[in-house]
């Protein structure tokens, strides 16, 4: 597994544990299909949370929360609409969060954006 | 995260606006929106203005910002904005202290590296600001002398973002310029030293209009064949008319700013414009125009000074007809889907014209082959209305060898002439003292027939005219403001008949 993909996984693990703590319950990671990926879905509580974690170790290339463009969001809205047809049961509404994490010195710094769109 | 306010300026046509720029950093996805009508130029200013302050080593806020121009109905244009989108957006970010900035105006264009460029239309802008009351405006240095003309405005002139920012920490003094003090001194650019009245021989009657037209501030129309020195003649009124006194120097100079053809090393117009726009020009480019940004025309830019149609037949008819409103009320108004602009445009038209197109001379063995409707035809283009409000009208003929040589003995030089031309306009100004006029071709209507009435019987040459229904009332109004010029140049107090004589013959035309 390359740095670059261990960062990621690293940075979804804390993306969990933190969301966890907030009181949501897990329901699925990195589910894909041939569309694309959508990193975690959860339930807090009548409302589905589609997260998208982003994780950067340096800001060369800018801050990991601007890396989200409306258009990935928009992506994200789209798959869980794909994934919500192959579930049984329905929600009251769907909330798209995005989580970014910094790494600085071995460790992180997270920001939480509820409902980017 | 909070909110920071400062303000701008923005430019509807010679008139600046104050705009308020509030910027939001708050919670969200991060990225930056613009709002409150920018146009394009303007909603580019985000990148700009993030590379700026990226580069000046500030920290880009990572959160959503939001950028408001108020009033958000008026449409904002241009690249002005920039440094206050800046300054609001490192208040709001806590960069520099916030409340500082609503005592500010900024003004300038963001280069990447956060130096600061200059913008055209900065006279007007800070103009407009000086009126607002206590306020300092942010110039780029390169705009800092055209600022500094305006007076009673405290200007702070600065070379780039991180400068300025510096500055509005600490909170001292402004930043000492870094370049001499430029003394708004009169420039005398626009004349060329070449041109002299004494070079035009053989026109003593062209002269002498000349001279009657810088005095009073008319219009005049020069007929003639080619050749005989009538675009010789129009191109020395300048050399004959005095500086401009500061206001309209202020008022020549916003234009000029706005329309972004002011010389840059003397930022002040001092001396009054001439402007020569070829005969193929479009009614916008004479009156003023353009679909986004309404620009001056040629006839804004000749504000107090001389607007010159050489080969005035040549233009086109709606192009001259074009002109009856300013020359008229002094302003133009141009309305565009975007919005209608009032412009200043109280200039001297001088008007040169051939008798037909061949221009053969008229008497002679080679005689003109112009039939009579073709003659017609071609001075018809001027119309009778644009004729009715030229105040002179000189017929300028060939002058034989004899005529030449003894009209070398009386030449004057422009210096001499504009002497008298000071003199005279020094008279009138001192009658005209507590109105808002200073010309005599200023005067309207209603004051020239009550407190500028010439007495009765110096009227009296105006009655057959008025009678035989040739003189219009206008045409009334024109002759009493050139015979108020002559007694001026002839150190009369009031125009007598002799003057009111000389004033209904040139505006009859028969020189």
């Amino acid at each position: 597994m390359s740095a670059k993909q261990d960062l990621g996984r690293q940075g979804e693990q804390l993306a969990v544990a933190y969301l966890q703590s907030e009181g949501m319950e897990i329901i699925e990671r990195n589910w894909r299909c041939r569309h694309g990926e959508i990193d975690i879905i959860a339930r807090d509580g009548p409302t589905l949370v589609v997260v998208e974690v982003k994780t950067r170790s340096t800001r060369s290339h800018g801050t990991a929360l601007e890396s989200v463009r409306p258009m990935k969001l928009a992506r994200l809205r789209m798959l869980a609409a794909k994934w919500l047809a192959a579930q049984p049961c329905g929600f009251e509404t769907v909330r798209v969060d995005v989580i970014a994490l910094e790494r600085f010195a071995g460790d992180f710094s997270m920001r939480h954006i509820r409902g980017a769109i | 995260m909070a909110v920071a306010r400062t303000r701008s300026v923005t430019l509807i046509g010679v008139t600046g606006r104050t705009v308020e720029v509030e910027a939001d950093v708050g919670n969200g996805l991060a990225g930056i929106s613009l709002i409150g009508l920018p146009d394009t130029a303007l909603s580019e200013a985000r990148e700009r203005v993030r590379s700026a302050l990226v580069n000046s080593n500030y920290p880009w806020p990572d959160a959503r910002i939001t950028v408001s121009l108020f009033p958000a109905s008026l449409p904002k244009r241009g690249s002005q904005f920039d440094l206050a989108i800046a300054v609001a957006i490192l208040g709001a970010a806590g960069v520099v202290p916030a409340e500082r900035l609503a005592s500010f105006s900024f003004l300038g264009e963001l280069g990447l590296d956060g130096r600061l460029r200059p913008v055209r239309g900065i006279l007007p802008s800070v103009l407009s600001t000086a009126k607002e009351g206590d306020i300092t405006v942010v110039v780029p240095t390169a705009n800092a002398a055209e600022a500094s003309l305006v007076p009673d405005v405290k200007v702070v002139p600065v070379r780039d973002l991180r400068q300025l920012a510096e500055w509005l920490r600490r909170g001292d003094d402004p930043p000492e310029p870094e370049y001499p003090e430029p003394p708004p001194t009169p420039t005398t650019s626009q004349v060329r030293p070449s041109v002299d009245l004494a070079d035009v021989v053989g026109q003593p009657l062209g002269r002498r209009a000349l001279e009657v037209c810088a005095a009073g501030g008319h219009n005049l129309w020069l007929l003639g064949p080619p050749g005989t020195g009538k675009t010789l003649l129009a191109e020395r009124l300048p050399t004959l008319l005095p500086d401009l006194q500061l206001d309209h120097a202020l008022e020549v100079t916003a234009i000029h700013s706005v329309a972004g053809v002011l010389p840059p090393d003397s930022p002040m117009m001092s001396r009054p414009p001439f402007v020569s726009p070829h005969h193929t020009a479009t009614p916008a480019a004479i009156v003023g125009g353009g679909s986004t940004i309404i620009r001056p025309g040629a006839a804004s830019l000749a504000h107090r000074g001389v607007l010159f149609l050489d080969e005035a037949p040549e233009f086109q008819r709606y192009v001259l007809d074009s002109l009856r409103q300013p020359l008229e009320s002094g302003y133009v108004t141009v309305s565009r889907a975007a919005g209608s602009v009032t412009f200043p445009a109280r200039f001297m038209l001088v008007l040169a014209a051939n008798p037909c197109p061949c221009s053969q001379p008229q008497e002679g063995d080679q005689t003109c082959r112009c039939t009579p409707v073709v003659k017609r035809r071609y001075l018809g283009k001027l119309s009778g209305p644009l004729l009715d409000r030229i105040d002179m009208k000189v017929t300028v003929a060939r002058s034989s060898r004899r005529e030449l040589m003894a009209d070398r003995h009386f030449v004057e030089s422009s210096e001499v002439v504009a002497a008298r031309v000071k003199a005279a306009r020094d008279r009138a100004a001192k009658r005209l003292s507590g109105t808002p006029w200073r010309t005599n071709a200023e005067v309207p209507s209603p004051a020239l027939h009550t407190d500028f009435r010439p007495t009765n019987d110096a009227m009296k040459p105006l009655s057959v005219s008025l009678d035989t229904g040739t003189l219009s009332t206008r045409g009334l109004d024109r002759i009493i403001r050139v015979a108020w010029t002559l007694a001026d140049l002839a150190g009369k107090d009031r125009p007598e008949v002799e003057e009111v004589s000389t004033a209904l013959a040139l505006w009859l035309g028969v020189g």
